[in-house]
């Protein structure tokens, strides 16, 4: 199976099985800037095609609105489902902050672990499908 | 040492909120690498700050008996080693800092330190370029250790050796504005149904919008009602905003991806090429080609 890895200043990306795996960087904010450069390297690395994505929010510290509403609104592009991978008490916070107030465009949900993350976006997938 | 750490964390969740009270958004509380429960407060505390800022400062809904402008809220003059030599009046309030401590120090020592960085990099730009203007995101720290971002202008002045920053603010325009002011429950009831339409839309870019009749009959509501509350909770109409994300969309699938122009048409819900490239000019002044080669040429 082919695996696609990549990665820039905010995150780095791995495509395999299908899935994109995101994740961010140690110490980094989700802001507008940030958003912006993940979406759009997530939308070339997918050539403009959508599949699931497993973002990976345990290393994020912060995140500022201009940041999260970007995500939410154009997650879209890449992503037809999204798995929300968030572990410590910031993390926690601020995935459910972004999933109950940003709400993202598309079916989105949180996990403490990665096996559940990955049985729920194949789930998700398949029921697109 | 811990409990120290926890009184101060909580003193300061204490001032942010009487200052959310008091109707200012702009603070910040001053975040450290914990990873507990009242760090996990603190980041809830900002981010609601910052979407409470956003809702009361959105012009459709929240606020009907108000509009809003922009105001300059602040300003500093800067002599040519970058030290504080004068400022408008409300900075100090603004600052929680006293007149007399600010004259005279060193503007740096008034921002937090993940602004240095920022501006030690804009400071030598505009020393050097007497005609350029920088804007950039600075946080200040408060008299009471709270953190304010606040977007900022750097200018050199003329015919001086000074700089001059400058922040603007939404303020408060005292002038009446036509709606009149309905129940607090019948306006969240209206923005929570207008979010949901909000959210159908952006999610289904992709498909043409349905007639408005139907879209209204999905949301419980009439086609007069939803095209009135709508435009009043996000100040267009909803053809315009769909046709805007639609947009937004196709220049960002151009700009990142290398799929044909003719497909991210179809992609971003055009039904034809033309139809695509004729809204993409009005809106952007010049063609998606036109994009597209730029891009490549970068």
């Amino acid at each position: 199976m082919n695996t696609i890895k990549y990665e820039n200043e905010f995150a780095t990306f791995e495509i395999r099985n299908d899935i994109l795996y995101t994740e961010f960087k140690d110490q980094v904010s989700l802001t507008l800037v940030v958003a912006r450069q993940v979406v759009a390297d997530q939308v070339i690395l997918l050539n403009g095609k959508s599949c699931p994505v497993l973002l990976d929010m345990r290393k994020l510290v912060d995140s500022e609105k201009g940041g999260r509403d970007f995500l939410a609104s154009t997650t879209s592009i890449p992503a037809d489902a999204m798995a929300l991978l968030a572990e410590g008490k910031i993390s926690l916070a601020i995935s459910e902050f972004y999933l109950k107030v940003s709400k993202p465009a598309v079916p989105t949900a949180i996990f403490r672990s990665k096996t559940a993350a990955l049985h729920y976006l194949k789930k998700t997938h398949n029921n697109i499908l | 040492m811990q409990q120290e750490i926890n009184q101060k964390h909580i003193r300061n969740m204490y001032t942010m909120f009487f200052e959310m009270a008091n109707g200012n958004f702009s603070y910040r509380i001053p975040r450290t690498d914990r990873d507990d429960d009242l760090e996990a407060l603190s980041v809830l505390a900002n981010m609601l700050a910052q979407e409470m800022a956003a809702s009361i400062l959105h012009l459709g809904y929240i606020n009907p008996k108000f509009s809003y402008n922009y105001l300059l809220y602040a300003a500093l003059i800067l002599d040519d080693n970058f030290t504080i030599e004068s400022f408008s009046p409300k900075v100090p309030s603004l600052l929680g800092l006293e007149e007399d401590t600010m004259y005279g120090k060193e503007f740096s020592m008034i921002l937090d330190k993940k602004s240095w960085e920022a501006w030690e990099e804009v400071k030598e730009k505009c020393r050097s370029d007497a005609s350029s203007e920088k804007n950039l995101q600075l946080t200040f720290v408060t008299g009471s250790n709270m953190l304010l971002p606040a977007s900022c202008t750097v200018s050199k002045l003329l015919y001086t050796n000074k700089f001059l920053i400058s922040s603007l603010s939404p303020g408060r325009q005292v002038s009446l504005a036509q709606h009149p002011l309905t129940t607090l429950e019948k306006k969240s009831s209206v923005a929570e149904k207008m979010g949901k339409v909000y959210d159908y839309i952006t999610s289904h870019l992709d498909a043409q919008l349905p007639p408005l009749r139907e879209l209204a009959h999905r949301f419980g509501t009439n086609e007069f009602t939803l095209k009135r509350d709508f435009k009043r909770c996000y100040g267009i109409s909803i053809y315009k905003c769909y046709h805007e994300q639609r947009l937004e969309k196709a220049l960002l699938l151009i700009k990142q991806t290398d799929i044909p122009i003719k497909t991210i048409a179809f992609m971003s819900g055009f039904s034809t090429y033309p139809n695509f490239s004729k809204a993409f000019k009005k809106k952007l002044g010049y063609c998606p080609n036109a994009t597209r080669k730029n891009k490549s040429a970068n």
